[in-house]
């Protein structure tokens, strides 16, 4: 019996791997994924960061202040709503445009929702440096931007790394409610495969996927780990 | 060279400094000390604006550093709606006499001038041109102006020499050769040349707070606020740093420290301030201060030091 279970179980396996209906599934799945996750890290960063220099910001100005409250709200209601949410608003609502790329609206939904939490990611990296380093720097007559780009951020940059790590880990594996909007993504690609005639059978697919997502979290990772290892050279006692 | 003129520093509902004014001269070593809460760092930290003062004005050789405070300024008071007001009232009631343009000023509450919108058009005017006449940018003052902290607040994220040489190279006051030959003399000159690759991290207490002082003395400034230099240090290495100070006191610098080591005071001071609840209470040389204490306060602060 388990003999039994077991050949079957790698002859699906195999399956997978030589029908090109399913190659080419996994592929698209992945693609999407990928594209996606890349899409929403890089926005998500870019937002995220002017919304932690806006939200850390001592100016007085009008302008600044309104845009502070933007921003404050922003990160309310990002962090307040469910990402389902926030994707079907921009697909359904945002970009309901006939023929308008998924891809695209998939990337602004994510690099919205990313951008709130690595915007309160950066203003924790940026207040957990010493405000001493802030005042030096501004009383040898360095300006504040100077004073933040010099001293501050490279600081600030190495405390943030791993809760940066854990968000784009997160974004990653979050990407897989694009089906919902009728994409395929590398979740997506499993449940067609399993549903497909040939196969019949959903363990096989889901857990060749799950590798999928499992290898590209560990590349990730990997990655970030060697450059933090490099950002910390200097610290060694 | 540093002119405090009436300044008010207000913390949340409390005023730490109260009407404050003093002048400090070129060349001047001038020590302050007092009970702990009694403003002594605010001062310090008000003369190269890390901290804003509420009211009244900071000049650095006849530049102003604040925004004009109105209450120095009678033709600025005076063209305000609250005085015009006060005006009218004293008019209407027809007591002019009791109420002379100097009466007036005095009951005007500084407070009532913050907001300026509410002072018209020709207050705002009459600010604007006294600033724009006299102001100096505040970080062309402090390059001006070596500033040393507690607790040192080297650049974590650089190595000694690139603490020293950061800030002039930025500034593009010198090239990065002229920055290292000076910060290199500057080490030596402290006896840490063989520290200069090392991370702070890796340095004592002493020998961080005499790299920080090298490094506001890389900014070649015309004076020195010391902001209790030694308070953070293991007694063993307070020596070293009260040494240096010394050291640079005799070449001349114009210093302003604020410390709580009395014999240091006794030693370098040209001029000691002693203050208390915000107010500079007692001031002379360092002979008058500690042996002959006019002020019931001052005697009583230099008995409990004492035991």
């Amino acid at each position: 019996m388990t003999n039994l279970f077991a050949a079957k179980f790698f002859e699906n396996i195999g399956k997978i791997f030589t029908n090109p209906e399913y190659l080419g599934n996994i592929g698209i799945g992945l693609v999407t994924t990928l594209v996606i996750s890349v899409g929403a890290v890089i926005l998500g960063c870019i937002l995220g960061t002017i919304v932690a220099f806006v939200t850390i910001s001592k100016s007085t100005s009008p302008v600044m202040k309104v845009l502070k409250v933007l921003c404050n709200a922003y990160v309310t209601v990002i962090r307040g709503t469910p990402m389902a949410l926030q994707l079907f608003i921009m697909y359904f609502v945002v970009f309901a445009i006939r023929g308008f790329p998924p891809e695209i609206t998939a990337i602004v939904a994510f690099g919205f929702n990313s951008g709130a939490y690595v915007a309160e990611n950066i203003r924790a990296g940026i207040l957990s440096v010493d405000y001493g380093q802030t005042e030096a720097g501004r009383a040898l007559g360095l300006n504040y931007t100077k004073t933040m780009t010099k001293i501050v951020v490279p600081q600030a940059i190495k405390n943030v790394i791993p809760a940066m790590c854990n968000e784009f880990i997160a974004l990653i594996k979050e990407t897989s409610i694009v089906s919902m909007i009728g994409m395929i993504d590398l979740t997506q690609a499993a449940k067609l495969i399993g549903a497909g005639n040939a196969l019949a059978a959903y363990l096989e697919p889901m857990l060749v996927v799950a590798l999928f997502y499992l290898a590209i979290v560990y590349a990730l990772t990997f990655a970030i780990k060697l450059l933090e290892r490099r950002l910390r050279a200097g610290d060694k006692r | 060279m540093i002119s405090v003129r009436n300044i008010y520093k207000k913390f949340d509902d409390k005023y730490v400094l109260h009407a404050l004014s003093h002048e400090i001269e070129k060349g001047e070593k001038v020590v302050i000390i007092g009970p702990s809460g009694s403003g002594k760092s605010t001062l310090l930290r008000c003369i190269n604006l890390l901290e804003e003062p509420t009211f009244g004005e900071i000049w650095l050789d006849g530049k102003l550093l604040t925004p004009p405070d109105p209450y120095l300024h009678e033709e600025i008071i005076k063209s305000s709606k609250t005085y015009q007001k006060l005006l009218n009232q004293a008019q209407k009631q027809g007591d002019v006499d009791q109420n002379t343009p100097a009466q007036l000023v005095a009951k005007i509450k500084a407070e009532d001038l913050l907001n300026e919108k509410n002072e018209g058009k020709q207050y705002k005017r009459l600010m604007k041109e006294y600033y724009n006449k006299h102001h100096l940018d505040i970080n062309l003052a402090r390059q001006q102006m070596g500033m040393c902290f507690q607790h040192f607040n080297l650049f974590a994220n650089y190595t000694v020499l690139q603490n020293l040489m950061l800030v002039p190279v930025e500034l593009k006051l010198l090239t990065k050769e002229q920055a290292e030959k000076r910060a290199i003399q500057l080490l030596e000159r402290i006896g840490l040349a063989d520290k200069k690759d090392v991370y702070p991290i890796q340095l004592s207490g002493g020998q961080k707070q005499r790299i920080a002082i090298a490094r506001s003395l890389c900014m070649d400034p015309q004076i020195m606020l010391f902001d209790e230099p030694t308070s953070a240090l293991d007694p063993e290495m307070v020596k070293e740093v009260l040494q240096l100070m010394q050291d640079l006191a005799e070449e001349g610098m114009t210093m302003v420290v604020v410390t709580h080591e009395m014999s240091f005071a006794k030693k370098i001071a040209s001029k000691v301030i002693f203050m208390d609840e915000g107010k500079i209470c007692e001031v002379g040389t360092p002979d008058q201060i500690f042996n002959h204490p006019q002020t019931d306060r001052l005697k009583e602060f230099l008995q409990k030091i004492a035991d």
